[in-house]
């Protein structure tokens, strides 16, 4: 989105950007477009909210690689807090966007020596070890973390993306059941698990995907992608040599759930007959299926 | 040996797709003429699929079966599979997420096409194609270089690093976002018109 930077005086731009915050959005091109032209003389007027600012335009500085912008903002938080942890993360940061990934990962050491319970050194160390490739050490540097930090859901998610991409599937599992336990009610999760489950493949694995995608549809009836998985796994399962009346069951359930997703689709779609895309779907998932292996 | 060339609708839309995520990796596929033109397949559109969880089977048949639907309704067909790495420094087959996809691909179309995208050249200021192309004589499945060529390449780059300058990436939609929102088209009906008229667009 771009702004008209005309008519957002420095409080709106203030309140956009505490919105981000509070809601986690990254916007950072819109974070420094509105940095640059409103908000970076008046910064001073912000209060105590000032600190918070700087820390989030920092991180947008880092993702448009506006090295300079990020240097200023640094600068101004150490003159303010020198010795500051808090701080010294970020200058490893600002090493870690210019690649000089040693002496970032000597700076995050320091921290770590300083104070042994900080997390956010160790998650940077290893995710300077993603960014170098080193997929394998960055599973095993995550695994040893995560033993200390039980609780730490980002990191279970990561580490459940890492397993995902060496196609370890039911380690991928268990890491996205742990994030399930912060999030019970959370039908993005429960997809996300059916997912995995289902492109595990086999029968008892189809099975647990469909739990999972019923779960998710439960919790938002509005999730297509639920939809379109429990027609895959009812399908399956219609078309496998179980019992004949759970054959039956899961025909019907493919059948509606089906047809659920076409009347959502087709409501709000603008291909032309998009329904007839989505039927073709009943006729040709015999012949593609991509497996795991 | 095949050779590929790829017409400005195709290279827009997946450098869009590859620049609208630039912290992810993105994939997609390629579809053709029917019928290629001697030894050269023509690829003409490209379809953006996924931007996240790109190892996982499910989304990805079902998109797969409406896009071949899709390009048989437009009498094109499936010709390719792109994919741009997540790691800035991986552009090889090897660290390519979801190549399986294309590998099935092959099956249904022995002319198709893998292409990796190089993070390396993307840039907003396109020297050259950001592309790699691979394909497969078919036997074992291991994919080797091919050559392929960009229509009116020095047209193409200029106005593609042009558009990337004035954020028109933002607008391309993939699969993901048409299954978080049914109303966003995937078929992208808005990036089909020419070189010219996209510059007066942004």
């Amino acid at each position: 989105m771009t702004y008209n930077f005309k008519e957002m005086g420095w409080t709106d731009v203030r309140d956009q950007f505490r919105k981000w915050r509070e809601n986690n959005e990254r916007c950072s091109d819109d974070v420094i477009q509105l940095w640059e032209a409103v908000l970076e003389t008046r910064v001073q007027k912000t209060g105590n909210e000032r600190h918070l600012i700087l820390e989030q335009v920092i991180i947008a500085a880092f993702d448009t690689s506006r090295l300079d912008i990020a240097s200023k903002c640094i600068q101004l938080l150490s003159t303010e807090f020198p010795e500051s942890l808090r701080v010294m993360k970020f200058e490893a940061m600002r090493l870690e966007a210019m690649q000089m990934y040693d002496e970032a990962l000597e700076l995050l050491d320091e921290i770590i020596a300083k104070d042994e319970t900080n997390a956010a050194p160790r998650k940077r160390k290893i995710a300077i070890l993603k960014a170098k490739g080193k997929r394998v050490e960055a599973i095993k540097d995550l695994c040893d973390y995560l033993k200390i930090f039980m609780s730490d859901q980002e990191a279970w998610h990561e580490l459940c993306g890492l397993y995902l991409a060496e196609g370890e599937y039911s380690k991928a599992v268990f890491c996205m059941e742990e994030v399930l336990l912060h999030n019970p009610h959370s039908h993005l999760i429960h997809q996300r698990i059916a997912e995995i489950r289902y492109t595990m493949g086999g029968m008892e694995n189809i099975e647990i995907s469909r739990t999972y995608y019923s779960q998710a549809l439960k919790l938002n009836s509005n999730n297509l992608r639920a939809l379109y998985g429990l027609y895959l796994c009812c399908s399956y399962i219609a078309n496998s040599r179980a019992l004949g009346s759970k054959r039956k069951e899961a025909q019907k359930m493919a059948h509606w759930a089906l047809e659920t997703a076409a009347l959502r689709t087709t409501k709000s779609s603008k291909i032309n007959s998009n329904d007839k895309l989505i039927s073709s779907l009943e006729s040709t998932l015999a012949s593609l299926d991509i497996k795991s292996n | 040996m095949t050779d590929y060339q790829f017409s400005e609708r195709a290279y827009a839309k997946t450098i869009f797709h590859a620049a609208k995520y630039p912290h992810l990796a993105v994939n997609g596929v390629l579809l053709s003429e029917k019928v290629p033109k001697g030894n050269t397949v023509q690829i003409v559109d490209a379809i953006p699929l996924f931007h996240q969880c790109l190892y996982l089977t499910p989304m990805a048949e079902v998109a797969l079966t409406q896009v071949d639907a899709f390009a048989d309704r437009e009498n094109l067909v499936v010709a390719g599979y792109y994919v741009a790495p997540e790691n800035y420094y991986d552009a090889s087959v090897e660290k390519a997420p979801a190549v399986k996809i294309a590998e099935k691909l092959l099956e249904c179309n022995k002319n198709a096409c893998l292409v990796v995208i190089d993070n390396k050249l993307m840039s907003q200021n396109h020297k050259q194609a950001a592309l790699k192309v691979f394909n497969s004589n078919g036997e074992n499945a291991r994919w080797t270089k091919a050559n392929y060529t960009l229509s009116q390449a020095k047209l193409t780059l200029q106005t593609v690093s042009e558009l990337l300058q004035r954020g028109a990436m933002r607008e391309v939609v993939d699969f993901d976002n048409h299954l978080d929102n049914p109303e966003n088209d995937w078929t992208n009906p808005h990036f089909n018109r020419d070189l010219k008229q996209l510059m007066a667009m942004y």
